[in-house]
């Protein structure tokens, strides 16, 4: 990592206090330059799809063929507001909590159960199909549980889930990813009720 | 394919009597599956939530976000967040962006960050089928765990399954 400098100070003390034990990865820290700003790109948003042909053509692989769905999908009306919705988080950037079984990544299809009060600094990340520099530095770039306990101490949203999901969303085959990752994360829902599932890919 | 995952499970979810809400950054992948609400930012891969250290930043995109998709009443919708990346280089070759590149000013087989290599070379991580750690004490804390009597998943930290 280049140049991380330690910008919000304040932000910096309260994240350090919960590192009783510490470890390697230097969370909290922040880019010289804020990263994301209000605005709007004048350029078209990244194509992925025809990225990954034309990577794919020009190594002389055969395309991968993307799921499509044309049909709408299923409704199910939020009948509360947000500030009454319980979340529960499902995040496909790979995320563990320190002492599980790390992901694979070849169509790992499993899940993992990351518990809503897990500190910052025990979720880690297993993927392949981004770089996980910043992710490691701070995990809510991907799996934003510190700022949903935030936002229910405001009381933006009602309150979150006992726990959490994180699997590893890059699994080539759309079949198993249906049949093996989305039975295990619908159980949890049943286990756990939330009026709101958040879902955040990678 | 994390977005295309993600996508498919949402409508299973949705299916099933939960409502969802789903961030993404590959906007494209998203519209093809056409999971219930989406929230779109258009950020390099990595950062779907923000970017890191960015606390107050990524507290505004989360709220953004989750009241966007709580407005939205038309199935299969996407809706664009009001934010950009700093600059927009990584747009020219996005699938080689990484934090390294930006800081250095070059792409991952040497060429110019912000220009489209003329020859792509298979940058790509292998896949692999033994666990990945982050840390080699994440490895070691797990080997510690006795796995024969506890969730494989939950380190009996929560409700099993």
């Amino acid at each position: 990592m280049a140049t991380g400098i330690h910008r919000h100070r304040r932000g910096l003390r309260r994240l350090s206090h919960s590192l009783a034990y510490s470890c390697s990865v230097p969370y909290g820290q922040v880019m010289a330059d804020p990263q994301i700003v209000p605005g709007r790109s004048e350029l078209r948003p990244a194509d992925y799809l025809e990225e990954t042909r034309q990577l794919y053509s020009s190594l002389g692989y055969d395309t991968y063929r993307w799921a499509e769905r044309t049909e709408d999908p299923t409704w199910t009306p939020l009948t509360k507001p947000l500030s009454q919705c319980t979340i529960m988080l499902v995040g496909s950037g790979g995320i563990y909590r320190r002492g599980q079984i790390a992901f694979h990544t070849k169509d790992d299809t499993s899940v993992r159960l990351i518990a809503t009060d897990t500190p910052v600094d025990e979720l880690r990340t297993a993927h392949f199909a981004y770089d996980q520099t910043d992710a490691r530095l701070d995990p809510d770039c991907v799996y934003p549980l510190t700022r949903l306990r935030e936002l229910a101490e405001r009381g933006v949203i009602g309150g979150l889930t006992g726990d959490h999901v994180g699997f590893m969303g890059g699994i080539h085959s759309t079949r198993r990813a249906l049949a093996e990752t989305a039975p295990l994360i619908l159980e949890r829902c049943h286990h756990q009720k939330p009026d709101l599932v958040l879902l955040v890919p990678v | 394919m994390c977005h295309q995952s993600v996508g498919l499970i949402a409508r299973d979810l949705e299916a099933a009597g939960y409502p969802t809400i789903g961030f993404t950054s590959a906007r494209t992948i998203t519209t093809r599956v056409r999971p219930p609400r989406s929230v779109f930012l258009d950020v390099p891969l990595g950062h779907t939530t923000g970017a890191p250290g960015e606390t107050v930043t990524q507290r505004q995109i989360l709220t953004d976000g989750l009241e966007a998709g709580h407005r939205l009443t038309t199935p299969g919708h996407v809706i664009d967040l009001p934010y950009r990346w700093i600059d927009d280089r990584w747009k020219a070759d996005p699938l080689s962006w990484s934090r390294s590149a930006q800081e250095s000013g070059s792409g991952p087989d040497g060429s110019h960050f912000g220009a489209r290599p003329v020859t792509r070379s298979d940058t790509r991580n292998e896949r692999r089928s033994e666990p990945q750690y982050q840390l080699e004490d994440d490895r070691d804390t797990a080997d510690a765990v006795s796995w024969d009597e506890q969730c494989r998943v939950c380190l009996g930290l929560a409700p099993c399954p």
